[in-house]
């Protein structure tokens, strides 16, 4: 992995990301909780080619995925809500 | 309870947008702070409101607690993405509310410079702010071997707090250049006036020896490579070729002001060829120029550290209040001559800083196969080849390459784009591309359901 947390703390939510519940924490970003877990991509640009979160504050656009049914969401400017569905965009 | 009529709307909750709140409720204006961040604090105090770390500045905490019992209403996640006469349109989770205000004080900060070396696009590359930004607002640290790469004082005080919290980087790999030095020392007497200033920045590098992070210095050359992944870092530093294992490259290269939305209300900008940036034309220290009742403070305008933006942030509020009627002329040159001399005074040190820490990883040092646009994925090659064809301005250049047309609104490339026209062509047109509303990227969905884009006032949508 390539990230963990600096606490030992309990997970306090849980996520579902591309169908699959993932363990998070209330107050962390969407997009640190998918670091975390090793969710290796976000998005494909036009050409296909695989892209991460980059600036993390919300600058880029590289994270942008479809939370609760909203397109294009900045995962790193929004936090966790328990039982939040994330999925990567429809047309890839 | 929220309402959607304010004296003044501040768009930013980090040093500068924070004081200016303080300020303005002290002189008892109504105020509304709208944020796109999910907590206060910007980015240099990112998280200062339920802190995981210890590393803030120690002025921090004091202007945090002041704006939380200030009074003001803060709108955390609210992208403000256009501005109709005193009206000011914002998305929050989807969808687009507005509010109206008197005056309009832009504070939002700066961003990182888009560091343009090969491999910049690849997963598992991030910026140094990036891993400030998870530990600080979601206490998550990396756990690979990982590198910090680039310039300026955020590298070593990064890579410290970083080892601090048990997540030591594998090696820091500063591209400035150690010839930068000598020339640089002339301007370095303005640290003087700035002791803090000089003591933290030794305090660094003693610190980042005593830490036992390796150090490699004036490398050059910088190229990640891998597949999936980010898996090595290959860069020239002392005469030979060094190559790393990497799960993890982190870069930086300064900042630059993060003006986008003040653009995009037609504040005009000038190319600071120098710092290799763009500035906002201001009339005096915080008036936006050419744009009725709109402030601006802190690093929106210039890089000047988020000390000095506390203080513009206080400027801008009274010059605010002041036009606004709320502070007549004599309160307004008394409360504001003290802040104005402790700001002259601490710029001088800044030019030391700005010359010592100029950029190293522009577009004109990258080759040809460095992307230079992440969205519409324009290499530097091709920007180059455009250049050389005769595309002899920003928006001749943007026209020919789409740079700047994807979902970041150039944000990470028109900054890249006009220093690599400056380099190739030193007396090109380097008007800003028009950006347009809205000044955020919103859903067609979420337009037609506000009823607001256009005019429209929802009889005829």
């Amino acid at each position: 992995m390539l990230f963990r947390r600096l606490d030992e703390k309990r997970a306090s939510a849980i996520i579902t990301f591309d169908g699959k519940p993932l363990a998070a924490f209330e107050g962390e970003s969407v997009a640190a909780c998918l670091l975390r877990h090793g969710v290796g991509f976000t998005r494909l640009t036009p050409s296909g080619a695989k892209r991460a979160p980059y600036c993390l504050m919300g600058a880029c656009f590289e994270c942008t995925m479809t939370v609760d049914g909203h397109t294009n969401v900045q995962i790193c400017l929004t936090r966790i809500r328990d039982g939040m569905v994330v999925e990567r965009s429809s047309d890839i | 309870m929220t309402r959607d009529r304010y004296d003044i709307a501040i768009v930013g909750a980090g040093p500068a947008g924070m004081a200016a709140a303080v300020e303005a409720r002290r002189l008892g204006l109504s105020v509304a702070v709208l944020d796109d961040q999910p907590a206060a604090g910007g980015q240099i105090l990112r998280g200062i409101t339920r802190p995981m770390t210890g590393h803030y500045e120690k002025w921090g905490q004091p202007l945090a607690s002041a704006f939380q019992a200030s009074g003001a209403a803060h709108l955390p996640g609210a992208a403000v993405w256009a501005r109709e006469g005193s009206r000011l349109l914002y998305s929050m989770n989807g969808e687009t509310r507005s509010l109206v205000a008197g005056a309009l004080v832009l504070a939002t900060g700066s961003m990182e410079r888009p560091a343009v070396v090969a491999g910049n696009t690849l997963p598992s590359v991030v910026t140094v702010g990036a891993l400030q930004s998870l530990m600080k607002g979601s206490g998550c640290v990396p756990a690979g071997r990982f590198v910090l790469a680039g310039n300026g004082p955020l590298l070593l005080l990064c890579a410290i707090q970083f080892a601090e919290a048990g997540a030591r980087p594998a090696a820091i790999i500063q591209t400035t250049p150690s010839s930068r030095l000598l020339p640089a020392l002339p301007k370095a007497a303005g640290l003087l006036f700035d002791p803090a200033l000089l003591m933290k920045g030794l305090g660094l590098l003693v610190r980042t020896r005593s830490l036992g992070i390796p150090l490699h210095a004036g490398a050059r050359d910088i190229r990640i490579d891998g597949t999936a992944q980010a898996e090595t870092i290959r860069f020239r530093a002392r005469g030979r070729t060094m190559e790393m294992p990497v799960d993890l490259v982190a870069l930086h290269d300064g900042v630059v002001p993060n003006d986008n939305l003040a653009v995009s209300l037609g504040a005009k900008t000038t190319w600071n060829c120098e710092l290799s940036c763009y500035e906002l034309v201001m009339e005096g220290v915080t008036k936006v120029a050419g744009l009725d009742n709109v402030w601006a403070a802190g690093d929106s305008v210039a890089i000047h550290g988020g000390y000095q933006a506390m203080l513009a942030g206080r400027l801008a509020a009274l010059d605010a209040a002041h036009t606004l009627g709320f502070v007549d002329a004599q309160s307004h040159k008394t409360a504001t001559a003290p802040l104005l001399r402790q700001r002259r005074r601490l710029l001088a040190a800044r030019r030391f800083l700005d010359a010592y820490y100029a950029p190293t990883l522009l577009p004109e040092q990258a080759p040809d196969d460095a992307t230079l646009c992440r969205c519409e994925e324009v290499s530097v090659g091709t920007v180059r080849r455009k250049i050389a064809e005769g595309a002899a301005g920003t928006r001749a250049l943007k026209a020919a390459t789409r740079c700047g047309m994807g979902p970041c609104q150039g944000r990470q490339c028109t900054v890249s784009l006009a220093s690599l026209l400056a380099h190739e062509i030193p007396h090109a047109q380097f008007e800003r591309p028009s950006l347009r509303v809205p000044a955020r990227p919103i859903t067609v969905a979420e337009l037609a359901e506000s009823h607001l884009g256009m005019r429209h006032t929802g009889s005829d949508a």
